[in-house]
């Protein structure tokens, strides 16, 4: 059965409102129970050099130090905005990103390439924590709904229930969004000449290295044949 | 499981993408030991002999291979890591050792008989006289082809050597003849044949500039990459240099190889398996590609025409290439 998202705008509204010192007691209570469900993710972290990496998501107000390694247990916190410490390395993406990023859903490289995702600092420390973390097979969902304890069947319904309810709201969005660009009078052929665009924009890119290479051999032919001592 | 003609392998940088691979559909899966005995040394990936042993009964429960990389070269008087990592495969029930160093060849080939070798690209052989060699000396049974051959090529040594051909499918392009690239141990002093790692991340910086992000090797600036442009592996080949006043890529373009849509001509060169590049990815990037090849393979088998699933967004750079299989170049 394929896993149940954690909706993230109900993440994003409740860590953007939650008061910092709730935030940090629910960050506390959510490792606890990851530890419990995931010891080994919790061995490996602590077998990897000492590092501690700053979590920015960019759509919320807070930033997060991860400390993990040195055979000492791995935890969050909650970052002080005045303190500017900084970390070995920083990771910064929206939330939505981040979460998939954790639970292994999707490919932190893609992001990179793509710049969904922007790494800074010790790159080790980065490689380190994705690749410990890709071992494991993480999911919030129901590591989130468990902490309900007993009602955690009731939470799970409520959370999907939101989810879904986003899901249609986000599909009827882009059937709208979709409607206004249907514009047949605008351009209807507008698909075909963008892809024709974007084929010869990239054919003109490796035309332009091209050149730009033979250039350089002509420049060394050049070069060849002025300096003997090079022939 | 159904008997594919073109081997399907995947990477597997841990035992989680170990079972994504074999859950999307891959015959087999290459892998390596948590150390320097393999050509992707990173910190937090690979296996270890526990893992390795579980993650052989489960492919094999599945009707899946695992083949075992231990395809660096080890340095003078180090042996033992590469003499453990062949006696922890064959322990473990490996189907196969991909290798790459004839010491290391030799030592498998006497000390265990019945364990399959494979010849590394790492090797870099690249035609028959030099494939025979291995294949004569060591009984290797097949041969991972580097990625500079063009289809013509790749159907030439299959018939002029008559051994199992491996190529690559999809994933980063090297420009360089494999095993023999100097590049990144001139910048970062350490060697990417015998450590395991090129571009290794301790030697990898990112800087934010403005709009900006650089991407820094031990003291040299390998990139500046604005918002919206692709970014590519922090590797010196894929760096954008100087040259005459222009920056540009001189040796690669950030770009992915993809042969999804050239298998029916691979197979018809000899093609035995197809190799998906990428241990250092993640079990997300294993899970989607190999079920795209897989369902493209199919495609192959039963003569169905179909268009191929769209993996641009995985790549390196957002772009694709058939790399030297449709040499233009020369
Ligand atoms: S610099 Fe490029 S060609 Fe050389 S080892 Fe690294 S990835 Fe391969």
């Amino acid at each position: 059965m394929k896993p149940s998202n954690l909706p993230a705008p109900l993440v994003r509204g409740a860590m953007t409102v939650a008061p910092p010192f709730v935030l940090a007691r629910a960050i506390d209570a959510l490792l606890r129970k990851m530890e419990r469900a995931h010891p080994r993710l919790f061995k490996n972290l602590a077998r990897l050099k000492p590092y501690v990496i700053h979590v920015e998501p960019s759509d919320l107000p807070h930033r997060f130090a991860l400390k993990f390694g040195g055979d000492e247990k791995a935890f969050v916190r909650l970052l002080d905005p005045r303190d500017e410490t900084p970390g070995d390395a920083c990771i910064k993406g929206n939330i939505d990103v981040l979460l998939n990023l954790l639970q292994g859903r999707i490919d932190g490289d893609a992001l990179f390439f793509t710049r969904g995702l922007v790494i800074a600092g010790d790159t080790a420390a980065v490689v380190a924590l994705r690749n410990t973390l890709d071992r494991e097979e993480i999911d919030l969902f129901a590591d989130v709904t468990s902490m309900f304890g007993p009602l955690q069947k009731p939470a799970e319904r409520a959370l999907t229930a939101i989810g879904r309810a986003r899901e249609a709201a986000r599909h009827r969005a882009a059937e709208f969004i979709d409607s206004l660009r249907e514009d047949k009078t605008a351009d209807a052929a507008a698909p075909a000449w963008v892809n024709e665009r974007d084929a010869l924009k990239a054919e003109l890119k490796t035309l332009q290295t091209r050149i730009a290479k033979l250039e350089v051999r002509e420049k060394l032919a050049k070069g060849a044949s002025q300096d003997p001592a090079h022939s | 499981m159904t008997h594919h003609s073109l081997e399907l392998l995947s990477p597997a940088g841990n035992p989680a993408a170990l079972r994504a691979a074999i859950e999307a559909g891959a015959d087999a899966v290459y892998c390596g030991f948590a150390d320097r005995t393999n050509a992707r040394n990173y910190p937090g990936l690979n296996f270890d002999v526990d893992e390795m042993v579980e993650g052989v009964a489960f492919a094999h429960s599945k009707g899946a291979k695992v083949l075992v990389a231990i395809n660096t070269f080890p340095p003078a008087g180090e042996m033992k890591s590469w003499k453990d990592a062949i006696d922890n495969a064959a322990m473990a029930g490996a189907d196969a050792v991909i290798l790459a160093d004839i010491g290391v060849l030799d030592y498998a080939a006497n000390k265990h008989p019945n364990l399959r070798r494979h010849l590394s690209v790492q090797a870099s052989a690249a035609n028959p006289l030099s494939i025979n060699y291995y294949r004569d000396q060591f009984g290797v049974k097949r041969v991972v082809l580097p990625r500079i051959l063009s289809v013509d090529e790749v159907a030439h040594v299959a018939k002029e050597t008559g051994m199992e051909i491996e190529v690559f499918g999809y994933g980063s392009v090297g420009p360089m003849s494999e095993g023999r690239c100097f590049l990144s141990s001139y910048m970062t002093g350490l060697s990417p044949t015998s450590e395991g790692a090129c571009a290794p991340a301790s030697h990898v910086t990112y800087k934010e500039e403005g709009d900006f992000v650089l991407s820094c090797l031990g003291d040299v600036v390998l990139n500046r990459v604005a918002k919206g442009e692709g970014a590519a592996y922090p590797t010196p080949c894929k760096a954008r240099y100087v040259a005459c006043g222009k920056a540009g890529y001189i040796f690669e373009e950030p770009i992915a190889l993809n042969a999804l849509d050239i298998l029916p001509e691979l197979k018809k060169a000899g093609v035995t398996a197809l190799k998906i590049e990428g241990r250092q990815r993640s079990k997300a990037y294993v899970a989607e590609v190999v079920s795209a090849f897989r369902k493209a393979l199919d495609a192959v088998e039963t003569g169905e025409t179909r268009s191929t699933d769209d993996l641009s967004d995985l790549s390196e750079g957002g772009r694709q290439t058939f790399g030297a299989y449709k040499k233009g170049w020369r």
